[in-house]
Parts: structure tokens; C-alpha cells; sequence
């Protein structure tokens, strides 16, 4: 998945390389809005290449054994953030919606819309897309994973200030 | 005990998730390409706004202004989208490789260094992309022409309904948003530290 983003994002380039060029107001506004679904699609290949790697790292921790070069590293929580068999599960959930919302993303970029009844009915769509959003944060938020950065930046002035501890 | 043959496999797994500095690298460069397209972007819109005194019918001037509105408002998306993309570079190295130790002197480090955890990555994605449709409404709705006084209520309930999904998306976030007075960061390097970890190297 690193990969195919990482072609992506060079074609994604080749694309707007020619932007310039293009001085037909019509001409552009298309090939803005579908450099734009581009450049969103690149970040969600990935977050699902990220999962993946997370993924498997979950997979080796929880079914084989404990990585001892791991555990050290500051980086440890986030990459090994999978505790148990559910955890698995509603990454793979939460991922699966993402691309959804991606896919439906793109679909609404290229579409034409005529008349007002579309309009509200394209309106009435981003609402139910903020509503699935805002459900799937609200599930994270209660399970209470909330790693965050700033803990790690506390963890590691204090390994600063008291090196012989570590 | 563990077998020289497993420490092995170990080191190497770990070792891969450096594969990720693809990741940085790739979306720093689509984040230059959006800087590149919103400039441009930009440019145009100047230069057609150069001869807007000289439009002197009225309705054809409410036209140029509602197309040079539209036009400034994806400029700003576009920039939007590409410092998001910036942000999400600066927190894939930071979460999954290594911390970035010259960016936490700086002041700016806890707004460019936003991303706390993979949840925030995702929801980021996902509130620019609400913002992205909700500047596609805006623009449709801008160039729409309407008849009747049902045209102007279902305008309306399409209104309602853009700002009941900000109102979610806000809410999503409600709390997390860091402020410029309420840098937390700042606080965190004092001289100290800074010595100590002169110091240590």
C-alpha cells in the first residue's frame, strides 16, 4: 500500500506540473477537483497502509511474542497500540468507513448537480457523512485509547532531566 | 531465552516501520503541489479581477463578483488542504518514527506538530474533507439561480443541513483545539532541559 500511494502521488504531480498551462477557467476548475480527490485518495492509501503495519505488529505481539527491540522506543505505544482481538477488529471497522467516506468523496467531486432540489439533497448527504463521523469518534473516544503526544513529550523530558534511570 | 533466529526476525520487523518515511516524504510533496495549484489558483483570479471597474452592467458586475467569491474561497480550501497535508507529514514521522527534536523549540511546534494519536490523523482527514464538500455546496449554490419561493426554502433547509454537519464535526473536536495562548509546549522547554539534553549528547 506505501507503494501504490507513493505512485500516486508522482502521477498526482505529473498532473499539476501542467496546471499552469491550463488557462481555460472551465479546464481548471476540473483538473483542480480531481487533483484535489487525487491528493485525498494518496492520504487514505496511507492511514490503510499505516493500519496494516500496526496490523501486523498487533498480530506478532498478541500470537507469537513480545518484541523486546520495541519496547524501549518512544515510538512503541502508537505502533503497538493493538491490545487484544477486538482492537483488531475495530481498526479494521473504523478503517473500512474511511474509505468509504473517501469513495463517497470522490464520487460527489465528479458529479453535476442541477437544480435546487439536488443541492439540498447533496446538502442533506454531507450531514449524514457528519453524522457517521461523529459516531465513529464518539465510539473511539469512549473506549478510552486517547494515547496522545503530549504524554510521550512528558515521558521523554523526564528521561532527559534523569538519564540514570533508563 | 530467546533464539538468535527470532531476535533476528524482531530487529527486522521493527526495523520496517521505517517504510512509513515513504509516507512523510509523499505527502510533503502532494502538500507542495496544492501550495503550487492554490498560487496559481490565486494569480488567476487577480488578474480577472484587474477589469472589474470597467464592467459597468450591473447584473453582468454581480456575476464576475459572484464567480471571483467562489473563486477565493477554493483558494483558501486549496491552501486548507495543503497545510493538512503538511500537518500529516510532520505526525507520521513524529507518531511512527522518530520525535523531531528541533521542532520542539520552536513556538509553532504544537500547532504544525497537532497530531496526537492515529484517531487524530483520521478525524483531520475527515474534517477536511467535510470542508472540501461543504466549499463545493457553497460554490454550487453561489452560481444557482432561483424561480420560486419553494426554490428559496429548500435553499434554505440545504443551509440548515451544511451547518447542523459543521455543528457535528466541531463537536467532534470540541475541547481538543489548541490555542495560541494556551501553548502548552512552551512551557514544557524550559533551559533546563534544553542543557540537560546538551548535556546527554
Amino acid at each position: 500500500m506505501f507503494y501504490v500511494a507513493a505512485v500516486d502521488t508522482f502521477y498526482v504531480l505529473e498532473m499539476v506540473v501542467e496546471y499552469t498551462h491550463e488557462s481555460d477557467a472551465l479546464n481548471r476548475k476540473y483538473l483542480r477537483g480531481e487533483t484535489v480527490g487525487h491528493v485525498v485518495e494518496v492520504i487514505d492509501g496511507f492511514l490503510l497502509a499505516i493500519v496494516l503495519l500496526i496490523f501486523a505488529y498487533g498480530i506478532y505481539e498478541l500470537y507469537i511474542s513480545r518484541m523486546d527491540d520495541a519496547e524501549n522506543h518512544e515510538s512503541a505505544e502508537h505502533l503497538l497500540q493493538i491490545k487484544n482481538l477486538d482492537d483488531l477488529k475495530s481498526r479494521l471497522g473504523k478503517v473500512v468507513l474511511m474509505i468509504l467516506i473517501v469513495k463517497f468523496f470522490e464520487i460527489s467531486m465528479t458529479m453535476e448537480y442541477e437544480g435546487v432540489k439536488e443541492l439540498t439533497i447533496f446538502a442533506a448527504s454531507i450531514g449524514l457523512i457528519a453524522l457517521s463521523f461523529f459516531m465513529s469518534e464518539l465510539s473511539a473516544r469512549k473506549s478510552g485509547q486517547l494515547k496522545t503526544r503530549q504524554s510521550d513529550h512528558g515521558k521523554r523530558i523526564a528521561s532527559l532531566k534523569h538519564p540514570h534511570q533508563n | 531465552m530467546k533464539t538468535l533466529f527470532e531476535r533476528n526476525i524482531e530487529s527486522a520487523i521493527w526495523k520496517a516501520r521505517w517504510s512509513v518515511l515513504t509516507a512523510v516524504f509523499c505527502s510533503g510533496i502532494a502538500a507542495l503541489a496544492m501550495f503550487y495549484v492554490a498560487a496559481v489558483d490565486a494569480f488567476y483570479v487577480t488578474t480577472e479581477l484587474l477589469d472589474y471597474a470597467l464592467v459597468t452592467d450591473m447584473s453582468e458586475r454581480a456575476h464576475v463578483r459572484s464567480v471571483a467569491v467562489g473563486n477565493v474561497v477554493e483558494v483558501v480550501d486549496g491552501f486548507l488542504l495543503a497545510i493538512v497535508l503538511l500537518i500529516f507529514a510532520f505526525g507520521l514521522y513524529e507518531l511512527y518514527v522518530s520525535k523531531i527534536d528541533t521542532a520542539y523549540e520552536e513556538e509553532s511546534a504544537s500547532h504544525m506538530l497537532a497530531i496526537d494519536n492515529l484517531d487524530d490523523l483520521k478525524s483531520r482527514l475527515g474534517k477536511v474533507i467535510m470542508m472540501i464538500l461543504i466549499v463545493k455546496f457553497f460554490e454550487l449554490a453561489i452560481s444557482m439561480e432561483f424561480e420560486h419561493v419553494y426554490d428559496l426554502l429548500m435553499f434554505a433547509g440545504g443551509i440548515v443541513l451544511v451547518g447542523g454537519s459543521l455543528f457535528l464535526t466541531e463537536f467532534v473536536s470540541g475541547g481538543k483545539s489548541k490555542t495560541i495562548k494556551s501553548d502548552p509546549n512552551r512551557e514544557l522547554w524550559t533551559d533546563e532541559m534544553r542543557q540537560a539534553k546538551r548535556d546527554k549528547e
